[in-house]
């Protein structure tokens, strides 16, 4: 410890302004790199918008400006969604470009390689790049599981978002004509899978728990073909959740949803009455239950500010004893609503336990 | 803990810039058949021109193609469809 404080004396007053800086510059290069991108698509942009009328820069900085800035946009929004759905879209894009390629080389290879026009052209660049990283990135080892309108719907849900949190360019406008609503209009399943997707992702289930339960059933499937039950199961899976994002107030609905692959309960608290006159012991009973009768994971929902307050005091009930608190959610419902979302994994001792006694 | 993207997976997509467009062609011995317009998109079997072309690919030892289409190109990397279909 000595010998170090020895050296750091020695080496400090050495050290100049310049080099603080670049060791600062360097440790937030290392923390940060997805800010370091984005601050990179956005320097060269503006050199870009400011060359205008001085065509030799922009033809050299236009190859940059096209990859960084499709790349910074598709890493923010999926930095976005895998926070709230871990692990969907694992690796982040990256372009590499091609110049030539010799025939035998690239029929060995046997990737697709796509054109990206100049700058001037960046929503449809955005859109073609954003659609291919997808079709790639999303959900890599359960995708093929899930049946193809219902994988579309969620690659076109997440390319909509990915489109609409970036508006430096017109890329959600091009998206939306060109690709999203012809789709919608050719294929009747594809405009009702949609209708459904966005059900769930107005009450925060499509991301964290949608996908998160696919991406699950998938990485415990690794090696298995894709069978028509299996996609079928997913698909009564997002049916169950959109029957409880639509419900009305006093409607009751299926909350648990036990088959083969998924095996998961809902708990809603969403009787303010029923709190006021019981208490939560209802709702931490239910939980109990849920374990009990083979859910592997539980998700506590409520919808406002009062509700979710609720939601916490049972948190601290069943945390350790039938549950493991996974993940907790904010979610923002529409307006000044917002929603709480606690994902759950049951507790295998607590099970062990109750099959002993 | 919060969860970070592990930054060194990446996911490559490779891509041609428009001004390289015609050597990279050349180099796969396309350019000419193309600008005779004797190539058609393996998807919606339209006619593949300079302006139309959307993307390159291969399937059982042939070279394919896409047309500009974000359907035809989705497929293309899907590879749902061949030349053979």
């Amino acid at each position: 410890m000595t010998e170090l404080l020895e050296i750091l004396r020695v080496i400090l007053p050495s050290v100049t302004a310049g080099g603080l800086i670049a060791v600062f510059l360097l440790i937030y290069f290392v923390m940060f790199p997805q800010k370091v991108e984005r601050w990179g698509a956005l320097l060269l942009r503006l050199i870009y918008g400011l060359s205008s009328g001085y065509e030799f820069i922009r033809v050299r900085i236009d190859r940059r400006v096209v990859a960084s800035n499709i790349q910074a946009q598709i890493n923010t929004v999926c930095d976005r969604i895998n926070k709230e759905a871990p692990e969907v879209l694992p690796n982040r894009i990256m372009i590499e470009w091609v110049k030539t390629e010799t025939k035998e080389a690239f029929i060995k290879g046997g990737e697709v390689i796509v054109r990206l026009k100049a700058y001037r052209n960046q929503e449809r660049n955005v859109v073609e790049g954003t659609l291919l990283y997808l079709r790639k990135g999303f959900l890599p080892r359960s995708k093929q599981y899930l049946d193809d309108t219902l994988r579309k719907g969620c690659e076109f849900t997440v390319a909509s978002q990915i489109f609409v949190a970036d508006r430096s360019t017109d890329a959600y406008g091009y998206f939306f004509d060109k690709e999203l609503t012809p789709a919608r209009q050719d294929d009747p399943r594809l405009e009702r899978d949609m209708q459904t997707i966005q059900h769930l992702d107005s009450k925060g289930y499509f991301s964290r728990v949608f996908l998160v339960e696919v991406r699950q059933t998938g990485e415990r499937l690794l090696g298995t073909m894709p069978t028509d039950e299996i996609s079928a199961e997913l698909r009564q899976f997002a049916h169950f959740l959109q029957t409880i994002a639509t419900k009305s107030r006093d409607e009751d609905v299926p909350l648990t949803f036990l088959r083969v692959r998924i095996k998961v309960g809902v708990v809603l608290v969403a009787k303010r009455e029923k709190i006021q006159y019981l208490g939560i012991e209802p709702y931490v009973q239910k939980v109990h239950w849920l374990v009990r009768r083979g859910c592997e994971r539980i998700y506590i929902s409520a919808w406002g500010k009062e509700l979710s307050a609720w939601v916490m005091d049972i948190k601290r009930q069943v945390r350790g004893r039938s549950v493991n608190v996974l993940r907790e959610y904010k979610v923002p419902i529409g307006g000044a609503t917002t929603g709480i979302l606690l994902v759950c994994q049951a507790n295998n001792t607590y099970l062990a336990r109750q099959r002993e006694s | 803990m919060k969860r970070r993207r592990d930054w060194s997976k990446k996911q490559k997509i490779r891509a041609v810039h428009d001004d390289d467009l015609e050597g990279f062609l050349d180099s796969l011995d396309l350019l000419q058949n193309l600008k005779r317009g004797e190539l058609r998109c393996t998807i919606c079997g339209v006619q593949v021109t300079l302006d139309n072309f959307g993307a390159v690919g291969s399937h059982n030892g042939t070279i394919i193609l896409a047309c500009d289409r974000t359907s035809c190109l989705a497929e293309l990397e899907s590879g749902d469809r061949c030349l053979d279909d």
